[in-house]
């Protein structure tokens, strides 16, 4: 798959985000922030016409975040996400290693087709469904201080994307 | 009719499918003595006799609980996504505590809700695993949900008046700026 002009280092050679999990790091090598794994969620989800969804974790006591989480995607269609790399189990080896993983944002993709389908105008992908909204109250119920928001196709010149806190 | 016609009907059909909303009333006689578990008993009979007949497949439903008017009892029934606790072994204190306060199974249907200032039992673990929120893996770790939202989904809003419980409205929809909105035809002392 190609998609121009996204943030390198983010996926390493024969990785397959669609079929995995894919747990990048902060920083490191290639400066890696959450604008440009944002704008690579964004970028792949516009390019498979389906919903990407992503976990930001801060590691061990880090007060920002260390470590993003993407959901593999295989499943996922235009108008669902089912996994939004909310467990780093797969990525350790220990309990106390998964009680060092805070989660601290998640978020998914609204694919710009969206808003087309369902007869609701080209506000649509900048608002949070009422299945988003229960799904939200939910995850408050195990991770209380998680953040929430969508990412879609930004309605101003300059950036590709933009974040909806809902 | 030409081909224009027939294509604006269509549209038409398919946008009132995917995202119209439905509204109604529990009849039920005047009450007094409410509460909020009785509320939620009401609207889980309701869901399951009106709401599960074609739309959904059996399982496990997420009652929403979300006080916003004093004067009314107000909360939603969706189907749970794909949502699991991990793991039966490896389960803290804490964990439990934030398992599910109160649940009711309905026609093999779990119903499962949070209760401000309840917290989850430890004598509930073999309901929720029996439901699939809890698995034997002796490599998990911890308690966490995800994934599983499908946008197109209807959720049902319940409104119960706290002072009678015969005033009262459903509401069933998927448009976003729905969520807890009380509807202006519901009138509260």
């Amino acid at each position: 798959m190609k998609i121009d002009k996204v943030a390198k280092g983010i996926l390493k050679d024969g990785q397959n985000s669609e079929t995995g999990n894919t747990k990048i790091e902060l920083g490191g090598e290639h400066n890696l922030t959450a604008d440009g794994i944002d704008d690579f969620a964004f970028k792949l989800s516009e390019h498979v016409n389906k919903e990407i969804g992503g976990t930001y974790y801060a590691y061990d006591g880090s007060e920002t975040d260390t470590h993003v989480i993407i959901g593999k995607y295989d499943t996922n269609t235009k108008y669902k996400t089912r996994n939004k790399g909310m467990n780093p189990k797969e990525f350790i080896n220990s309990a106390e290693e998964y009680y060092k993983y805070n989660r601290t944002r998640t978020f998914h993709t609204h694919p710009t087709v969206f808003g087309n389908i369902r007869g609701e105008g080209a506000t649509r992908p900048y608002q949070s469904s009422p299945a988003d909204d229960a799904s939200k109250s939910e995850a408050l119920k195990t991770s209380p201080n998680l953040l929430f928001y969508i990412i879609a196709r930004s309605r101003k010149a300059g950036s590709s994307f933009e974040r909806i806190n809902y | 009719m030409n081909f224009s016609k027939y294509f604006f009907l269509i549209i038409l059909l398919y946008s009132i499918g995917v995202s119209c909303s439905s509204a109604g009333k529990i009849k039920i006689d005047r009450s007094d003595k409410n509460s909020l578990n009785k509320a939620v008993r009401l609207a889980i009979k309701d869901y399951s006799t009106r709401d599960l007949k074609s739309r959904d497949s059996l399982g496990s439903f997420f009652i929403d609980i979300q006080p916003i008017d004093s004067r009314i009892y107000s909360f939603s029934i969706s189907p749970k996504g794909i949502t699991r606790y991990y793991s039966k072994e490896n389960l803290t204190e804490n964990d439990v505590k934030r398992l599910p306060s109160h649940y009711s199974i309905v026609d093999n249907n779990l119903y499962y809700w949070w209760n401000e200032g309840s917290e989850g039992k430890n004598e509930d673990i073999e309901i929720f695993e029996k439901f699939g929120f809890l698995v034997e893996d002796a490599e998990a770790y911890g308690l966490y949900m995800d994934g599983g939202i499908d946008e197109r989904q209807k959720i049902t809003y319940y409104y119960f008046c706290k002072d009678d419980l015969s005033v009262n409205k459903w509401l069933r929809s998927n448009k976003a700026k729905l969520y807890f909105k009380i509807p202006d035809d519901i009138e509260c002392d």
